[in-house]
């Protein structure tokens, strides 16, 4: 299979009202949005249950309608293009197969509708099994194969008819852990091979950040923040961003001096400086301060050269590779993880230690 | 790439997305086609469940406009039907417990005793006979078993002029005729329970008493509880088992209301005991159908647990159940034999030399019932199977104002009983602006309306199984809403319609409750020349007749069945496609 001009994707001012009727009310499950997604991307939609994830990609495969706004795709407006006339491959969470038809049927039903020749389908047919590894199973019923075949049979039926955009919803759920893994990195080598611009969902941020090139991560119908994998985890923009992918500590600060970038704790201690500028925040504007656990430095309190906090231990739980300290810190809690733990390094639940929070590590969000 | 969670900025207009978004989604909700459609069918139903139910509870409870429970009154001053009322559910408990006890017996041994593949085919061979055979069968077999010139009772054991006519009999038949449908209903209420379960109770050390008695039976109380139901409003409605087999000592509803119209010309009354008879019916129904099925069904669609214990049944025990069923089955087989034996002799009890005569008159003299029975029994059965599927489909699948109730109205008339619904057939359209009476169009209706749901059940479950994305996976593969129906839909749910198909054409066949009150001169039924000959005492027509519908009937579903396999499709199973 060759290559294809990868597709752009553009959604503008896009929201959704769905009318619940059994509480004859409205939900609003996407609030106007626009984002734009560049050609032969792979995008990942991440967010809690319900913030409206499969809503955007049905709305992209045109199986909503949206409330407001335009959908975008190669540069033609498309909201009011059918569903079957936007060359869309959608992949079920549950795969979707037609139970009725074999493997064969099931793959070159796209083909023939577009009414290709018998012997091009069953090339092409036979290609893309291929290259899903399920040649040999045609004559096959859904019910027939395992798990992880049907998964790969969904997708060799989207992406043999060559559409423009790959949608996929949360694919990889129903599979268990080790083949998640495997079929996801999978699924990253034929979107790029074929470069078509593909959109994810998942609520797993451990996938979402090995296979993106773009995180778009969503709550209560609403973007949170766009970004690469490492910009989402190691800048994240807001709070709720930081919690959800991966593990942060957060607490309340206060500006103290947003030209050199000092912050007090709210709860009291002594003021720090931070590396990231503070020139978009007033002065004396409340914001929240974020430190991941692994980039904590604890340290004996002796030995301690650097600007330090005092801390406590708490609790510890060693886990072999790591240690997970909850600490306590000018009335604060705190979690630090330190990697790769020395017997005589590890500190013992109450003993003093010195708390190092590198000023390039911590971000500053607002409110 | 960039984004921004609108807060107004970006120089697109925040647009109201109230009002216009509102009038949009109302727009679309409705499909135009769908809306027509459902238009027409509110106007059918309307016009065949909901008119004639109106006619006939105004009739029975409605005087001078106003509403008065007189006729009520007037017909419970009189002891034989105060009598009729209180035998009617004597016999529905009876008959209930009864079938649920066997049928329960059953279910057990198929699911639990690890019986042999030959055993649980003959099982089911024989389960099946009585619910494609015409409801009083088993009655008439035992008339020839049991009767004044009955095999066992006069041949063998020489009473002369022996009595079977009364409750026992009937409630022997009731129950014979009724244990397969609780066996169905507890069949897939005891595969469904985890044998897990039982084989842990069992594993840490409880008797193979006490795990049934702890695990087994009190999950499958739901179950139970529903086969009661069913059973015991089956029994309520029984027509023509009491007629034949119930005598003047046992007088019941369903006979009293039929001699009240065709007897005293009494319509009021008759209505009225058809409401004492309705009112049981429809609560049962209402309390199945919002609570014992709806949980029923999510067990159903579950996935069937695979290898049941074996531990459970002791080999003393597994021969003790084998026994029971091998017994009940061989007694139901006699029964149906006797029936086809009294076909073919020259007079029962009498003269049992082999003849042809009967069939003979069932070609001759009984011609015009075949004809007119077969004629009403194919145009019901298309009419019936796509009217369940199209309800079926618009409830599930579209969005149409009030489906919920249209689904409800579509199942009154198989939740009344059949007596209720031939009652208020006759008072509906025995009369301007509607006559019917006395056309094919009226059996027809009687029998659509009436065995519809079923396929409208069974389309029901399925599209409920089949996740709406199937459908949506093929439109984004290009196809047009036409195509996705053809290629897609319609394969998924036609085993659905055949299942509709196959019960509308047998109980067009065999069903009488309803249909006994809207014959004519023009339009006769085979059923209703049975329970002639019945009453007349010729068995042999009778049964002649009895042979010849279980035959047809057997020859048509399974030629359906046939088409289905060759289509490439599998039969829904058994259990779902008869109730
Ligand atoms: N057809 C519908 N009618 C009414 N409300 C709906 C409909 N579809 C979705 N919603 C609501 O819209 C919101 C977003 O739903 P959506 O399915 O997009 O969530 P999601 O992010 O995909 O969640 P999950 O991770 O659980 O799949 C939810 O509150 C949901 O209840
Ligand atoms: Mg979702």
């Amino acid at each position: 299979m060759k290559k294809q001009q990868p597709t752009s994707i553009r959604l503008e001012n896009i929201s959704k009202i769905f009318y619940d009727r059994s509480r004859n009310a409205e939900v609003q499950a996407i609030r106007p949005l626009t984002l734009e997604i560049k050609p032969g991307q792979l995008t990942t939609f991440l967010g809690p249950s319900g913030c409206g994830k499969t809503t955007l990609l049905r709305l992209v495969a045109g199986f909503e309608e949206p409330t407001t706004g335009k959908i975008i795709i190669g540069g033609l407006d498309q909201t009011n293009i059918m569903a079957n006339k936007r060359d869309i491959g959608f992949v079920f969470q549950n795969y979707a197969l037609f139970p009725h038809m074999t493997i064969y049927d099931n793959v070159s039903y796209g083909l023939k509708l577009k009414r290709l020749s018998p012997s091009k389908v069953k090339e092409a047919v036979g290609d893309v099994l291929e290259i899903v590894g399920l040649s040999g199973m045609e004559k096959r019923f859904p019910n027939q194969i395992s798990g992880g075949e049907q998964q790969r049979v969904a997708l060799a039926r989207v992406i043999v008819t060559r559409p423009r955009v790959l949608l996929f919803d949360e694919p990889l759920s129903n599979l268990d852990a080790k083949r998640r893994i495997q079929v996801r990195m999978e699924i990253k080598e034929l979107q790029q091979m074929l470069s078509i611009t593909s959109l994810y969902v998942t609520h797993d941020q451990e996938e979402a950040l090995a296979i993106s090139d773009q995180i778009v991560v969503m709550n209560k119908g609403t973007i949170e923040q766009v970004g690469t994998p490492q910009e989402i985890y190691s800048r994240p923009k807001t709070v709720f961003v930081a919690n959800f992918v991966g593990k942060t500590n957060v607490w309340a600060v206060r500006i103290k001096d947003n030209r050199n970038n000092v912050v007090e704790p709210e709860r009291g201690g002594p003021a720090f400086r931070v590396l990231e500028s503070l020139k978009g925040f007033a002065k004396g504007e409340k914001a929240f301060a974020l430190i991941r656990p692994e980039a904590v430095k604890v340290a004996p309190l002796s030995s301690a050269e650097q600007e330090h906090l005092r801390g406590k231990v708490q609790a510890l739980t060693y886990l072999g590779e790591k240690v997970e300290y909850d600490l306590e810190v000018g009335g604060e809690k705190m979690k630090a993880v330190v990697y790769d733990p020395q017997p005589k390094t590890v500190f013992k639940p109450g003993e003093n230690v010195a708390v190092i929070l590198p000023e390039e590590r911590i971000s500053i969000v607002s409110h | 790439m960039s984004a921004s969670s609108n807060k107004g900025g970006l120089g697109v207009q925040p647009s109201t997305a109230a009002s216009p978004a509102g009038r949009r989604i109302n727009l679309r909700k409705y499909n135009p086609l769908a809306l027509s459609i459902s238009v027409i069918l509110w106007a059918v139903l309307g016009l065949f469940i909901l008119y004639p139910l109106y006619k006939l509870l105004h009739l029975a409870l409605i005087r001078d406009g106003a509403l008065k429970f007189d006729s009520i009154a007037r017909i419970l001053s009189r002891k034989g039907n105060r009598l009729a009322l209180y035998n009617s559910l004597k016999l529905g408990v009876f008959v209930a417990c009864l079938s649920t006890f066997i049928g329960f017996i059953f279910a057990f041994a198929r699911t639990r005793a690890n019986l042999a593949r030959g055993w649980r085919w003959f099982i089911d061979a024989i389960i099946i006979l009585p619910l494609i055979s015409p409801p009083f069968t088993l009655a008439l077999g035992m008339l020839f078993a049991f009767g004044p010139t009955g095999v066992l009772t006069y041949k063998l054991l020489g009473i002369q002029g022996a009595s079977i006519y009364g409750m026992w009999s009937t409630i022997s038949a009731e129950t014979l005729t009724y244990f397969p449908l609780a066996y169905m209903t507890l069949v897939g209420v005891l595969e469904n329970i985890n044998p897990s379960l039982e084989e842990n109770a069992f594993s840490m050390g409880g008797s193979r008493l006490h795990v049934f008695r702890t695990i087994s039976l009190p999950l499958s109380i739901p179950g139970i509880a529903n086969s009661l139901l069913l059973v015991f409003s089956a029994s309520l409605a029984d027509f023509a088992t009491p007629l034949v087999l119930a005598g003047h000592q046992f007088p019941i509803l369903p006979t009293q209301a039929y001699l009240q119209i065709t007897g005293l010309f009494d319509l009021r009354g008759g209505a009225a005991l058809s409401f004492i008879l309705l009112v049981p019916s429809l609560l049962i129904f209402i309390l199945q159908h919002y609570w014992v099925s709806r949980k029923h069904y999510v067990t159903v669609t579950g996935k069937a647990s695979s290898g049941t214990p074996t531990r459970l049944v002791s080999p003393g025990a597994r021969y003790l159940l084998l026994f029971v069923c091998l017994a009940m089955s061989a007694f139901v087989l006699f029964l149906y034999g006797m029936i086809v034996f009294g076909s073919l002799v020259k007079a029962w009890g009498a003269n049992h030399e082999f003849t042809l005569v009967n069939y003979r008159y069932l070609f001759t003299h009984g011609l015009k019932s075949i004809k007119d029975t077969l004629f009403i029994a194919f145009i019901a059965m298309p009419a019936g199977g796509l009217l369940g599927l199209i309800i079926g489909y618009l409830v599930t699948r579209q969005e149409i104002p009030g489906k919920r109730l249209m689904e409800f109205v579509s199942l009154i008339n198989y939740a009344l009983p059949g007596t209720v619904v031939g009652i208020a057939y006759l008072l509906a359209f025995n009369d301007p602006p509607i006559m019917l009476t006395g056309t094919a169009t009226i059996l027809i209706a009687a029998y659509v309306f009436r065995y519809s749901p079923t396929g409208l059940r069974a389309t029901i479950a399925t599209l409920q199984q089949i996740d709406k994305s199937i459908e949506e996976a093929s439109t984004s593969l290009g196809a047009n809403m036409l195509t996705t129906l053809r290629k897609i839909t319609v394969p998924l749910i036609l085993p659905s319609l055949f299942a509709g198909l196959e019960v509308t054409f047998t109980r067009a066949m065999t069903a009488i409750s309803a249909t006994i009150f809207l014959i004519s001169v023009n339009w006769t039924l085979i059923t209703v020349r049975i329970l002639e000959s019945a009453t007349e005492l010729e068995l042999g027509n009778a049964a002649a007749f009895s042979v010849f519908v279980i035959l047809t009937v057997y020859l048509v579903t399974n030629a359906l069945r046939l088409v289905l396999r060759l289509l490439g499709l599998t039969t829904l199973q058994e259990k779902t496609a008869l109730y």
